[in-house]
């Protein structure tokens, strides 16, 4: 598992690990079934507070990321395979819908935001 | 989850400074930073916790007992660093330990060389040839030696490198891996609890300010900086301490949604650290 | 309580091996000048100078204490005040009545050992008289503790001082205002006196066992009243 924090980031500390961590479950680096370390270890690995580690993991239970199990810990949750595809296209709708907003504003129309996208498709294996 | 510390509406007059309804609580398992400029009242309060000054009024509950009916069950289970730790200067490291250890039930030896190796303290050199820093380690090392629950520091870091302090810090969240430890630590260097810091109490002229969950701090305050122009009556009433220079305003807020909407997009927004609370809090004038 | 004890000889045990060495150094220095010099004891001045070193015995462990402010170190740790206030009651009343000892036996080995010996020995080296030097020795010490443990050794130290020296010199002062009361009130002042005399020649008349048992008496209630305030104060201190 990778977890990197950056200082400089707006996004709070909480959000950066969940993100982080959901994002590797997505990819499918994170297994179902595969613990997660402890509140505590993961808060003295990253040096930042237990509460937010905690409450990172929080975030990751309420989406259905992550279960808890009760003086065991952590692991990731089994993943519903529809559920996944789901919260995969999720993720990429949100990335689009930034796109698309940003294209707006710089006044780049659709057609040349279609051609953008097939040669980065086509370029990046 | 219970609270291994309990204040409520704590009291000391001392004429001309007084600690005003202090209240504040520590859940078990986590760390608070005690935060503050030199002379807000963090030492009072701590020593009024361990019971060293007497107090004029409110509740203090350790453990859950009152603190000081169970005083003796309590302190057993509390190592307490201070701000200037004062040990015998004729005696060495290993005769000091050996007048204090036979106190605690719990003392272990083991740990105790085990810190002493890695603050690499000599134990048979006269304490009066320590410097400052090797004195606050000695007393670190002899107040996590005893299996403590709760870990009271005062200013622990104040004579230390920056170097020991980073490894003050790993040590103390190796020991919160343990969630039945918890730790006070207060300091006025908040750049040293700014991470591992669970909660945050910040007391400012004998009066708590706050008491809350750092992460809620963090993202509450904020430093707004902008033009002049933008200072008005109405405007200067979001923010609690300001620095004009001549260039533009720099000041301090705890609500940064309702400064965006009143000042829109022509300031910049900037992270507070608790420095920049703590010193913006402590302006006098807060409408510079 | 036994490792408050401990650590007070065990802190302070330079000043042990001082009072060890100087108190028979100083004792003898004294008897020698005072015989071959001046042809004899001059009692006033060799009691004062031993209850000098006595008290000053007395006071050892806590002026070991005093520099590194401990005060606030020892109230931390798992023991209650009282306790703290117990233990340094019985290291101080131990150390005073140690250098005593070690003087008294320098006067013995004076007299024996060395065949300096002079009247006044008689008086000071009777049962009778070292036991009302121990006496007042305790009588002086169960005073000053209390003020030492309500503001601290030196402070505490100095304000005792003043107050016996006030009391002393308003000796008679008060002679002189129970003389005028008792001009006005003579009556109840007369019955008053005679049950004094007469209660001090029943304990002059009483067979030795019986006063000594009085004395140790006197001595347990003295120091337990002298406690209990020590005791009281110090919970009310700020450290």
């Amino acid at each position: 598992m990778k977890i990197i924090i950056s200082n400089a980031s707006q996004d709070p500390i909480y959000e950066q690990v969940s993100k982080q961590i959901k994002a590797q479950i997505i990819s499918g680096e994170l297994n179902e079934g595969d613990p997660l370390p402890s509140i505590r270890k993961l808060a003295k690995e990253l040096q930042i507070s237990v509460i937010t580690t905690k409450r990172a993991y929080e975030e990751l239970e309420k989406e259905g990321f992550i279960d808890t199990v009760g003086g065991k810990g952590c692991f990731v949750a089994m993943q519903n395979k529809e559920l996944l595809k789901e919260k995969k296209m999720k993720t990429i709708e949100e990335h689009l819908s930034d796109v698309v907003s940003d294209a707006k504003k710089l006044g780049v129309n659709f057609k040349e935001l279609k051609e953008m996208l097939s040669i980065l498709f086509n370029e990046e294996g | 989850m219970h609270n291994v510390l309990e204040i409520k509406n704590l009291r000391k007059d001392y004429g001309d400074f007084c600690l005003d309804d202090i209240s504040f609580s520590l859940p078990e398992g986590f760390i608070m930073g005690l935060i503050g400029p030199n002379g807000a009242g963090k030492t009072t309060t701590i020593k009024l916790i361990m019971n060293l000054i007497m107090k004029n009024g409110g509740s203090i509950k350790i453990f859950g007992k009152e603190h000081i009916a169970h005083e003796v069950e309590i302190k057993s289970r509390i190592g307490f660093v201070y701000d200037n730790p004062n040990y015998y200067e004729h005696l060495n490291l290993r005769q000091v330990k050996n007048i204090i250890a036979p106190f605690y039930k719990d003392w272990d030896e083991a740990i105790f060389r085990e810190l002493v190796d890695k603050f690499q303290l000599p134990l048979k050199k006269i304490l009066k040839k320590f410097s400052r820093g090797m004195v606050m380690k000695s007393a670190i090392a002899i107040a996590l030696s005893h299996h403590a629950d709760l870990i009271i520091m005062d200013e622990p870091t104040s004579g230390l490198d920056p170097i020991f302090r980073r490894e003050l810090l790993d040590l103390l969240y190796e020991l919160l891996q343990n969630e039945k430890k918890s730790i006070l630590f207060s300091t006025h260097i908040t750049s040293d609890i700014e991470r591992i810091a669970d909660y945050i109490t910040f007391i400012l002229g004998g009066k708590i300010i706050f008491s809350t969950r750092k992460d809620e701090v963090l993202e509450n305050y904020a430093i707004i900086k902008g033009g002049k122009e933008l200072l008005n009556e109405e405007t200067k009433r979001f923010f609690r301490g300001m620095r004009i220079s001549e260039y533009g305003f720099e000041a301090l807020t705890d609500n940064v949604d309702n400064i965006k909407k009143a000042l829109g997009s022509d300031i910049v927004i900037d992270k507070a650290t608790l420095e920049d609370i703590m010193y913006f809090s402590n302006m006098k004038d807060h409408h510079a | 309580m036994l490792n408050l004890i401990k650590k007070d000889f065990f802190a302070g045990y330079l000043f042990l091996f001082g009072i060890i060495i100087l108190a028979p150094f100083i004792t003898w220095m004294e008897i020698w000048a005072m015989i071959d010099d001046f042809g004899g004891l001059i009692l006033g001045i060799f009691t004062l100078i031993t209850m000098i070193l006595c008290i000053a015995s007395a006071f050892i462990f806590m002026a070991v204490d005093s520099s590194p402010n401990t005060d606030m170190i020892y109230a931390s740790l798992p023991v209650k005040r009282s306790t703290i206030v117990a233990a340094r009651y019985i290291t101080s009343y131990m150390m005073m009545l140690i250098c005593f000892l070690i003087i008294i036996l320098t006067c013995f080995s004076s007299v024996y050992l060395f065949n300096k010996s002079d009247q006044a020995f008689n008086i000071l080296l009777s049962l009778r008289g070292i036991a009302s030097m121990s006496l007042f020795l305790i009588f002086i010490l169960s005073f000053i503790l209390p003020f030492v443990f309500t503001f601290g050794a030196g402070k505490g130290f100095t304000v005792a001082l003043i107050v016996q020296i006030i009391l002393v010199i308003s000796l008679p002062l008060i002679k002189f205002i129970f003389n005028l009361v008792s001009g006005i009130i003579e009556f109840d002042i007369a019955l008053f006196s005679r049950f004094l005399k007469s209660t001090l020649r029943w304990i002059i008349a009483l067979p030795a066992y019986q006063a000594y048992i009085l004395i140790i008496f006197i001595i347990i209630i003295v120091i337990t009243i002298s406690l209990k305030l020590s005791i009281r104060f110090y919970y009310r201190r700020d450290l």
